[in-house]
């Protein structure tokens, strides 16, 4: 903590000190930050529903008769 | 001439067995005392075991009165002198104790004081090393030609007080005052100090929940256990649980009939019903289309009759049959614990000036000779520092277990080989001949050593390892090992339902209540059907800097099974065949233990302020030995040069001098006694400073008003800190800056992450329109009417087009995901510091005022 509030309060140092530097070691490279993205390969899921629904009717069977039949050309 | 023995000057010493035609005694500073007689040549072989080498010289200062004999050296012979055949030899004589070694050793550990002792900055070979110890003080070494005595004597200040010499006391034409060398006025250090930031532990990366329509992504990808996820990290633990089981939703069938059991009906009476109803038991939101719908009323018509006008009853049952499409939101609950394995190597350099305050010596603008630089390269400060010891150092004293030294002599057979004792008890006197066999014993009166090899002593010492054989003298330095508890390591299994065991690697510790329990078969903990692991208790964990040696050499116990040390100071442990030895706590500058070494600086803490303080004394002994720029001679009567010594400094008034007076230490007594002439030639060394003294300061405030915030938040300037004991010279001590990447130990999780967020492209929408295709696709499919093969490939190609963006293609073409990005623990490779701090002039002793007119 007291080092967070330092960098807020002291971002350089006083005229005491001359402000630290990083001096880099020849040739090395620094490794970058890893970036997770988990979960681009999701595709949801898909589900069917039905409805299915039937009724049958009752209906009086009558007699019916046919037409007279006919049977052919007059003579 | 005496023996050796005889070291005390007694009245049996008031004679002379040679006959002595001049004498000379020489005291040169930092040389050893030195006699040179001419004497008759006693045709005799000098160096002769049976002769007495040996000499006692004195002077009586009242011949021919009461005899007042003063001795005045007492050394040996050194060599068969020149012209043997001469009728005079001149046989020169030295000052040199059979015990100087030790004298110079026990002496040199009285200056093992910081700041002017600084193992950080001594070789690891060296550091008993008297003359590596002597290099930052301002002192040489002296030895008294009568006593014998080994003292250290600083080349300015006098610690045995000051002689006077009046313009009577010296002969008027023997005054040489000159300058020397010009005085060095700065001197430039460069040091660093390197050291590997090491930290383990685990950071808890918190809970989520999240709600996706293509939560199966994060479901399926969430990170496994032992999985790494970039630099210095793993995954420890890691949960991802659907929390609506969105992955194992059933679709269920519902149906139903009605058959109409009445005996008499009318036309029109629903004789059956039935339904079937099939749908996803879906737990949560969701969005659903209804892809498909056909429905059929019903007609009765008893009467109708067909196209000829017979009769044909028609009853046709009515009907309805629809599909839907439903896509389920994903509700996925994660947790996430990571294990952080550091090991980030730092550099910190810290380069300043120190400046001699000197008078001005030469105007020559082309003297370059004023400056010296000092590069040096300090100790790795994040492993312990070796107390080591020459054997010198501890001979004839009671040595402890685990004690290592450094035999005296690297030229002899195992003089390079460093031994750790054993065996307790009080060394000899005489030095043993070491070994460089590993493991090998010496005894060296009550104590055996073991020898640890030639390899240059490690500052690092191994941890344990099972079932490993290990030699007499093996130090190891067992780490404590990283753990969790048996509850966290499970949590992941027990919210599963059912409960599953956890899989646990051999080596894996974890805490049960008061003890521990290392894996030493693979398996799973925590399910409710039992452990398939095997699991042994350990009833605690080493503290990790508590360094223990091998006192019986063996093998060591089974793997993972860390015996359970005992970590007093000498208490044993046994470990199988091995008998380990507690040998007590290492001292790692940096701070931590071993394998937790988490400071990010050196020099910014307590002890790298030493290591900054022994670098001024360095640099001030340089310069304050380089500022003795004027040398003066003068010749005084005999009895007046015996009150001189190499520890005292002489004032000499002379009108003819600057300000009428010099003072100086004395460097060079030569007293001569020839030919009836007894005098005494002096040279002492001036220093040109203008003996001001430096004081401390707090400083001012620069930040707020003192008392506003606590002393440690304030910011100051010209602040000026005295190395302990000196008065002549300051420092500002530095302000440490945090490591760039803001990474500091024990890790938190808002030091690591960069950035996390969950990113959502539009799925409720992409699921909609998916959907949308769907039902389109159904419609092509009912309604584009087929006349001919090329009508029926156009409906395939046009329904196909319409499927391509289905809900799996548009969640995919529109994907959410947690976004999370990390710093890495290792290879950064950038924290490499350099400071520069600023020194106050070294104030140095006016001892001549070369400004000053002479007082004639």
């Amino acid at each position: 903590l007291s080092n967070d509030l330092e960098a807020i309060v002291r971002p350089s140092q006083t005229l005491d000190y001359a402000p630290a530097k990083v001096f880099y070691t020849p040739g090395q490279i620094g490794t970058p930050n890893t970036h997770l993205m988990i979960g681009r390969g999701g595709s949801g899921k898909v589900f069917s529903g039905s409805y299915n629904a039937n009724s049958s009717s009752y209906m009086t069977q009558y007699v019916n008769e046919k037409k007279h039949a006919d049977f052919g050309t007059a003579f | 001439m005496v023996d050796e023995t005889e070291t005390t000057f007694g009245s049996e010493h008031h004679r002379m067995d040679e006959y002595v035609f001049s004498a000379r005694r020489i005291l040169t500073e930092g040389e050893k005392p030195k006699l040179e007689l001419v004497i008759e040549n006693p045709r005799v072989g000098l160096l002769s075991p049976l002769r007495k080498q040996w000499c006692w010289f004195a002077w009586d200062s009242n011949w021919g009165g009461t005899p007042n004999i003063i001795p005045q050296f007492f050394g040996r012979i050194v060599g068969i002198p020149s012209d043997l055949q001469a009728e005079t030899l001149t046989i020169t004589f030295i000052a040199w104790p059979s015990d100087y070694v030790k004298q110079l050793q026990v002496l040199a550990e009285t200056l093992k004081i910081p700041p002017f002792y600084d193992p950080v900055f001594t070789d690891v070979g060296k550091r008993d090393d008297p003359m590596s110890i002597f290099e930052s003080h301002s002192k040489l070494i002296c030895v008294d030609p009568v006593t014998h005595v080994v003292s250290a004597s600083d080349i300015l200040d006098a610690e045995d007080g000051n002689v006077d010499f009046t313009a009577d006391d010296h002969f008027y034409n023997s005054l040489h005052v000159s300058p020397g060398a010009v005085p060095k006025t700065v001197i430039s250090v460069d040091a660093s100090v390197s050291w590997t930031q090491t930290a383990r532990g685990y950071v808890d990366m918190g809970n989520n929940l999240f709600t996706s329509w293509s939560g199966d992504g994060i479901l399926n990808e969430w990170p496994k256990p032992l999985a790494s996820i970039g630099s210095g990290l793993t995954v420890f633990t890691a949960l991802a649980v659907d929390v609506n089981r969105t992955a194992d939703i059933v679709t269920s069938t519902f149906s139903g009939s009605y058959q109409n059991q009445e005996k008499h009906h009318n036309d029109g009476d629903t004789l059956s019903f039935s339904f079937s109803w099939t749908v996803p038991q879906i737990h949560g939101s969701y969005q659903s289309k209804q892809i498909t719908f056909n429905s059929r009323t019903g007609l009765i018509d008893p009467f109708a009759v067909d196209g000829d006008g017979d009769p044909s009853p028609t009853n046709i049952g009515a009907s309805v049959s629809a599909t839907t499409a439903y896509v389920p939101m994903w509700t996925v609950r994660t947790s996430m614990t990571l294990e952080y394995q550091a090991a980030r190597p730092h550099t910190e350099r810290i380069i300043f000036r120190l400046f001699a305050n000197v008078q001005p010596t030469t105007l020559d603008p082309n003297v370059s000779e004023d400056s010296e630089t000092i590069t040096i390269s300090g100790s790795d400060v994040g492993v312990p520092i070796i107390d080591l010891l020459n054997w010198t150092t501890i001979s004839g004293t009671h040595v402890d277990v685990g004690t290592v030294i450094f035999p005296n002599d690297p030229q002899l057979p195992g003089g390079r080989s460093a031994q750790v004792a054993t065996v307790a008890g009080t060394a000899g006197t005489v030095e043993p001949d070491f070994s460089d066999v590993v493991g090998e014993i010496t005894i060296d009166g009550g104590v055996t050593w073991a020898s640890l090899g030639v390899a240059s002593p490690t500052e690092s010492a191994a941890d344990w390892t099972g079932v490993s054989n290990v030699p007499t003298g093996t130090t190891i330095l067992p780490r404590r090992p990283i753990y969790t508890t048996y509850a966290a390591f499970t949590a992941a299994g027990r919210l599963q339902f059912p409960p599953v065991g956890t899989p646990i690697s051999e080596g894996t510790i974890l805490q049960d209540g008061a003890v521990f329990k290392v894996c030493t078969v693979s398996g799973t903990v925590g399910a409710i059907t039992g452990d398939t692991a095997t699991l042994v208790t350990l009833p605690t964990l080493p503290d990790g800097k508590t360094y223990f040696i091998a006192t019986t050499g063996g093998t060591t116990g089974a793997q993972y099974v860390i015996p359970n040390f005992n970590n007093t100071l000498h208490a044993t442990t046994a470990d199988n065949t091995v008998v380990w030895t507690a040998i007590g706590s290492g001292d790692i500058p940096v701070g931590g233990t071993p394998g937790n070494v988490t400071g990010s600086t050196y020099f910014g803490q307590d002890r790298g302020h030493r290591s900054i303080e022994h670098l001024i004394c360095r640099a001030r002994t340089r310069l304050r030995y380089a500022s003795r720029a004027v040398t003066s001679q003068f010749q005084c009567s005999y009895l007046r040069g015996t009150e001189l010594t190499l520890r005292k400094s002489a004032t000499l008034h002379d009108y003819r001098l600057p300000g009428g007076l010099i003072l100086g230490k004395v460097t060079g007594i030569e007293m001569v006694a020839d030919g009836g002439t007894f005098s005494t030639n002096v040279t002492i060394q001036s220093s040109v400073g203008f003996g001001e003294t430096v004081t401390s300061e707090i400083g001012d405030p620069t930040f707020v008003a003192d008392g506003y915030v606590a002393p440690h938040y304030q910011v100051r300037t010209n602040v000026i800190v005295l190395p302990p004991t000196l008065s002549d010279v300051g420092y500002s001590p530095l302000v440490p800056i945090a490591d760039e990447d803001g990474i500091r130990f024990p890790l938190e999780k808002n030091m690591l992450v960069v950035s996390e967020s969950f990113i959502d492209n539009g799925g409720a929408v992409a699921v909609g329109a998916g959907l949308e295709a769907m039902r389109t696709a159904a419609v092509q499919q009912a309604t584009i009417p087929v006349t001919s093969i090329s009508d029926d490939e156009e409906k395939q190609r046009a329904i196909a087009l319409t499927q391509s963006n289905s809900v799996t293609e548009q969640l995919k073409r529109h994907p959410s995901w947690y976004d999370l990005v990390l710093k890495p623990i290792n290879g950064n490779g950038a924290f490499n510091h350099v400071y520069h701090i600023k020194c106050t002039t070294l104030a140095l002793p006016k001892m001549i005022d070369m400004q000053e007119e002479s007082t004639s």
